[in-house]
């Protein structure tokens, strides 16, 4: 066995057979013998051979797990299923047969005999996992189902039926069963039997993942469109935590509703089962502001609350009542924003989500705005004003960025865009200075100057300008040579050399990349897509190997 | 602005922007959904605004034998739990906003929750941006393990820290004193 496991077949080939001649019926050996023949490519001298092993319905465990293992790689599952079902027969006590039988289904996906394994596993050994394990294949026959009716009305009645028993038999141990009634509930659209059951003494077994049971309570009330939980619920977690975003999504969401149906709160009782309800535009403006004058007392403040109120402008404007809450002009936010957070690299992505909420006359004025405020030095009377630290670098680039968004170089000319280049590659050459000390896994600081110039020359190529393309080459050749680890620079290299049909640097660029895995399905069609037709057909080979590689093992892993 | 949530399997397919680091390691899909599998809760991944991943981490709770002062005399070995960082990595676009800050945050509570003694992880002993990092984090060098990391193309194996942080059930702080000498792969438990 050993020597299968260090792949060398051949040996143990050798010594199964030297085994064989002294005990001729040794199952076991036979069936490494059969590995080792599948191994190497005999598939149907190994098949033959483990078929007569298996005719025999051994029950020693070595044999039965080599057969598994022997079956696997020969992508016959299903005949593992076969092999423990006859062990079962011979011995009816086995927990571990019939475990090995109920995998053996979950491989093949035998839902139905999978709940009945799991059921003759429970009478053997009265343990919650199995009985589970049965509830859980229901699930998985109602998910499957091709009649989507019967999975209501048979399948996961069946299993909540079965939760129930052991619910009312006080018999609930695991998590694990909680969040399969959960889903269970959820499935057969009974919200509000969902919500009870997290809400009530059961829920408290959710504790492994981070705010289960809120986020669960929170589903369902979405479900069951009680917006002004949704909204007490969220303005609870904003609480706790300003910076987490889906619930201030959650939280304008309901505010809406609450405002579209007229609801007020009720004049005595609580407003909700969550607490607090805010249920108009006032109340909403105010929460956010308090957010926002909280944050800005601490030392580092959470991006949060002013995105938020952003996002409640947007929504107000959606609506058509902007006007009547004074909440400010989108521009002069962004430009606070801006003022906070600009050294970040997230600034750009940030406001990149709000920029629709700008008038397109004010572009050009928003972006002098913002330069206006960054602390850039000219040298000399003529000379371009450069940043004097990193922050400064950091927070230029953010403006350029932008200006590329909102497409103020689309609308330059030529002569201009190629103005632009020229010092965009300047300030990357100056910013390089501030990144002597980066290590060759950082990047530099100054890079994106650099992609932005290799973009604007690439709009050029686009519209006609060849030349441009060689620039672009170099460019970002210049660039990687500063920033070896600069996956962009890579990216960009890979895509334009394949357009131009030179495909040799391509793979050294790729694999340095050190692209792995699931990489070659999400990064790797770069290259396949032009390697066979460029003519490079070892390179090709190659690379579609790495893919198959993984495609292949994936098969394997996911099965 | 962050959105904290469970690593979905879609995810995989979306995290490039992280994983195209030089220093964060892209594993086989097996890696990823063995953790989806047993340790969900520890698998938490961080959303921005314009649905971009900005970073996640995962984790896993251990049991070792552990050494602990009895109440009478001498120490006891038990079999403890602790938490262990398999994974933690954060785009470049999105670093300095204390994200992983955040995230070691979450599962050093995790671990609490769980009655772990003690949090720990390999780093690299060339990352000193990490290395740094978790210093500012509480965790401190508890031991070398020697050639941990298996190079990729010719260059030598290198070290590792294994760095610590005493949870809350460590009151005498014991499963954070340094070891005098490094070890090797093989010697960990």
């Amino acid at each position: 066995a050993d020597y299968l496991d260090n792949g060398n077949n051949k040996m143990a080939i050798q010594q199964a057979d030297k085994l064989l001649k002294k005990h001729k019926d040794l199952h076991c050996a036979k069936v490494l013998k059969a590995i080792g023949l599948q191994r190497t490519g005999k598939q149907d001298e190994a098949y033959a051979l483990a078929q007569e092993v298996a005719a025999l319905e051994p029950t020693d465990d070595n044999s039965l797990q080599a057969l598994t293992i022997l079956y696997r790689e020969m992508h016959r599952p299903e005949l593992v299923t076969k092999l423990y079902e006859a062990a079962v027969k011979k011995v009816p006590n086995s927990e571990e047969y019939h475990s090995h039988l109920f995998m053996a289904y979950a491989r093949v996906g035998e839902y139905k005999k999978m709940q009945q394994a799991g059921m003759a596993l429970y009478k053997i050994v009265p343990k919650n996992p199995y009985y589970f394990w049965s509830v859980m294949s229901l699930i998985m026959q109602s998910i499957s189902a091709q009649d989507e009716n019967l999975s209501k009305t048979m399948f996961l009645p069946l299993a909540e039926r079965m939760v129930e028993k052991m619910v009312k038999e006080d018999k609930i141990e695991a998590e694990a069963e909680v969040e399969l009634y959960y889903m269970i509930l959820e499935r057969l659209e009974k919200y509000k039997e969902a919500l009870d059951v997290v809400r009530g003494k059961l829920g408290e077994k959710l504790t492994s993942e981070l705010q289960s049971r809120e986020n669960k309570c929170m589903a369902m009330y979405k479900k069951l469109h009680r917006w002004p939980e949704c909204n007490a619920l969220a303005r609870r977690l904003l609480l706790k935590n300003s910076d987490d975003w889906q619930f201030y999504i959650t939280y304008f969401d309901s505010v809406f509703q609450l405002i579209d149906e007229s609801w007020t709160p009720p004049a005595e009782e609580e407003h909700s089962l969550e607490g607090e309800v805010h249920f108009s535009i006032e109340q909403a403006v105010n929460f956010i502001e308090e957010r926002i004058a909280e944050e800005s007392k601490s030392s580092r403040p959470l991006r949060g609350p002013f995105l938020a109120k952003l996002e409640l402008i947007r929504r107000l404007r959606l609506r058509g009542c902007n006007d009547e809450y004074k909440l400010g002009d989108p521009e002069e936010l962004m430009f606070q924003y801006f003022k906070k957070f600009g050294d970040k690299p997230c600034c750009f992505t940030d406001l990149k989500v709000f920029v629709d909420l700008l008038p397109p006359s004010q572009y050009t004025k928003f972006i002098r705005q913002l330069l206006d405020v960054i602390p850039l030095v000219a040298a000399a009377e003529n000379e371009v004003a450069l940043p004097g630290d990193i922050k400064a670098l950091q927070q230029h680039l953010c403006v350029v960025q932008l200006s590329r968004l909102l497409g103020i170089y689309h609308a330059m000319d030529k002569k201009q865009k190629l103005a632009v280049v020229r010092e965009l590659m300047l300030r990357y050459r100056h910013g390089l200075e501030f990144g002597k000390s980066c290590l060759k896994t950082e990047l530099q600081f100054s890079d994106y100057y650099c992609l932005l110039a290799v973009h604007l020359l690439l709009d050029l190529w686009l519209e006609g300008e060849e030349a441009a393309v060689w620039q672009c080459l170099t460019l970002l050749e210049e660039g990687l040579s500063h920033s070896p680890s600069n996956a962009q620079f890579k990216l960009l290299l890979i895509r334009i050399y394949c357009r131009l049909g030179a495909f040799e640097p391509v793979s050294e660029l790729y694999s340095s990349l050190d692209a792995k895995h699931i990489q070659h399905d999400t990064i790797g069609y770069l290259l396949t897509r032009y390697a066979g037709s460029l003519g490079h057909y070892a390179a090709a080979s190659q690379s579609c190997n790495f893919a198959l590689r993984f495609f292949h093992s994936n098969q394997k892993d996911v099965s | 602005m962050t959105t904290l949530r469970a690593f979905t399997c879609d995810d995989l397919f979306r995290f490039n922007n992280i994983n195209l680091d030089p220093l964060t390691e892209t594993y086989g899909i097996p890696f990823y959904l063995q953790y989806l599998a047993h340790w969900p809760e520890y698998f938490i991944v961080a959303e921005a605004p314009g649905g971009e991943l900005m970073g996640y981490s995962a984790a896993v709770l251990i049991l070792c034998m552990f050494t602990v002062m009895g109440k009478a005399e001498g120490s006891v070995a038990r079999e403890e739990w602790h938490g262990h960082v398999t994974a933690l990595s954060v785009a470049p676009e999105f670093r300095r906003l204390g994200l992983a800050a955040k995230l070691m945050e979450l599962l050093e509570e995790i671990s609490e929750k769980k009655g772990g003694f003690f949090v720990d992880l390999f780093v690299r002993v060339s990352n000193q941006v990490a290395v740094n990092m978790y210093k500012q984090l509480g965790y401190s060098v508890y031991r070398t393990v020697l050639e941990y990391y298996s190079a990729s193309s010719g260059e030598p194996d290198e070290d590792a820290y294994d760095m610590r942080k005493a949870l809350s059930r460590d009151t005498e702080k014991k499963s954070v004193i340094p070891l005098p000498h490094p070890v090797r792969p093989e010697d960990i438990e």
